[in-house]
């Protein structure tokens, strides 16, 4: 069911549409948050927005995109606001990123995924998206498309513009990784030799 | 050419479109190593991963009440209730009367009652069925034991881990503020504050209530109401960081530092404040010791994950 274009809300429909989209936008809006009570907080007002236009908006593209779109964005301010609070507790610095001098093999894994998720961060909105569909709910390109009214072509680019603006945000990273994983291989192959 | 490596990747590529990435992963290693890039994000990047645990038939039960509290009536008329429901809201009306019974019995001065104030320290309860009750300082229990049924009664302020003695005839209901918790024998931690109210369960199954709702939590899993909740909300838990004051001891378990911080400021009293967003969410693999003191801690995590740590006035900030 893929309650579709510019047709005005009915209450049933809406159910309908809450309760086959909340756990998805709820791991989505949790893997921006990281907080389980905010992000369904902000899944909730978004859900709470739509209802309350439901009979001005007219939504011309698919519910799921709509969606998503208003998660990323309301998620994203609230981190945004989060921030200020912060800045005024103190300065903010941030050193995360220069720390890159002993990177002992124990540790690349776990700085990896930090990493990533730092680059997942960059990625536009519609790119997030795809990409978390891709992911996270493991969708074929096909049922993405359906899901979000998009070509399968538009799919298939996302993609690829998702993992190139994640592998330049790695660009220096990854060879560290590469060379992490590779002597960690050849030294476990001299040990049978 | 990415777009297609990609397409390669997740396996939705035609079988010309297959012979040309493979054609061209052969010509150089370059090539194949320029691939491989991609394959350790896509790979890595399923760690970020969440699902979650919320049921969203109740989420939307919630977003129902939302909506009457700001229109002042049901816009959309309630779903009826899933079947496996009547015994949980069976239970919650139990409860209630048994909050109703609580209330009578105050008035009725036995003199089996017991007050324990735990103070500054930590300190460990024995009531008379053989439950035991560790309370977190500054913490106020009053037990009592009905004398007709039996039941077993607690009034709980602030925090406190419960190993309650099983005895089906005589379950051990606990009173925190506006919510119940209610259980036949097992162990849970039990955290009131003014903001919120925690349940975890470590063993056995619990149920909590407010209103007339009602959750049941099984090991592992944990609830939290606020003031302004109908209802308690149930979520897996993601650490056991509320042994510490009975353990003396922090298992930290892919916990995120934010967490870890919450409960160092609450147990050595601190100020640390995680000055930089990016690090809230790493995760801390570790056990840190009865005994260890503030600095010693903030050493280790500053030394794990390369974070600066300054002293400001009453505050230490992280960044």
């Amino acid at each position: 069911m893929e309650a579709g274009t510019s047709t005005e809300i009915s209450g049933k429909v809406f159910e309908q549409v809450f309760k086959s989209h909340f756990k998805a936008l709820h791991a989505y809006a949790f893997t921006i948050l990281k907080d389980e009570i905010v992000a369904e907080d902000i899944v909730q007002q978004v859900f709470y927005k739509l209802w309350e236009r439901r009979e001005q908006t007219e939504i011309n593209q698919s519910v799921a995109a709509y969606l998503y779109r208003m998660v990323y964005n309301d998620s994203l301010n609230f981190i945004k606001h989060q921030k200020v609070k912060a800045a005024h507790q103190s300065y903010t610095r941030h050193t995360m990123s220069e720390g890159a001098e002993h990177i002992s093999k124990k540790l690349v894994a776990k700085e990896l995924s930090v990493k990533i998720q730092a680059a997942l961060n960059k990625l536009p909105e519609q790119c997030r998206t795809i990409f978390q569909m891709s992911r996270f709910e493991e969708l074929k390109y096909k049922e993405i498309a359906d899901k979000l009214n998009l070509s399968v072509k538009t799919i298939e680019n996302q993609m690829g513009k998702a993992l190139k603006i994640m592998r330049a945000e790695l660009a220096e990273y990854l060879p560290v990784v590469v060379w992490a994983l590779v002597t960690s291989f050849i030294f476990s192959e001299m040990i049978f030799l | 050419m990415d777009e297609l490596l990609v397409k390669y990747l997740l396996r939705e590529t035609d079988d010309t479109e297959q012979q040309a990435v493979e054609a061209w992963l052969r010509e150089q290693e370059e090539n194949s190593r320029y691939f491989e890039g991609f394959r350790t994000i896509w790979e890595e990047s399923k760690r970020l991963s969440a699902t979650s645990s919320v049921d969203e038939n109740e989420a939307w039960e919630r977003f129902q009440r939302k909506i009457g509290n700001k229109r002042g009536g049901g816009a959309i008329p309630l779903v009826p209730a899933k079947k496996k429901w009547s015994l949980a809201k069976a239970a919650a009306i139990a409860a209630v009367i048994i909050g109703g019974a609580f209330v009578v019995y105050l008035f009725s001065n036995r003199n089996n009652d017991l007050h324990f104030e735990s103070g500054e320290q930590v300190l460990a309860c024995n009531l008379p069925d053989g439950s035991i009750v560790t309370l977190n300082r500054n913490a106020v229990l009053d037990y009592k034991k009905d004398s007709k049924d039996g039941r077993r009664q607690v009034q709980l302020r602030g925090e406190g881990f419960f190993e309650v003695t099983p005895d089906k005839a005589h379950p051990f209901v606990i009173a925190v503020g506006d919510v119940t918790v209610k259980v036949v024998g097992t162990s849970f931690n039990v955290k009131a504050g003014s903001d919120k109210t925690e349940i975890s369960v470590e063993t056995g199954v619990v149920d909590v209530s407010k209103n007339s709702h009602s959750v049941l939590l099984q090991r592992n899993e944990r609830a939290l109401v606020t003031p302004s909740d109908k209802a308690p909300r149930k979520f897996k838990s993601t650490d056991n960081l509320y042994n510490y004051y009975r353990s003396r001891e922090m298992v930290c378990n892919g916990t995120p530092l934010s967490s870890v911080i919450e409960m160092l400021n609450e147990a050595y009293g601190a100020e640390i404040v995680i000055a930089n967003l990016g690090i809230r969410n790493l995760p801390l693999n570790t056990t840190i010791p009865a005994g260890a003191t503030l600095d010693n801690i903030l050493d280790m995590i500053s030394g794990t994950f390369n974070i600066r740590v300054e002293k400001k006035g009453g505050n230490i900030l992280l960044y």
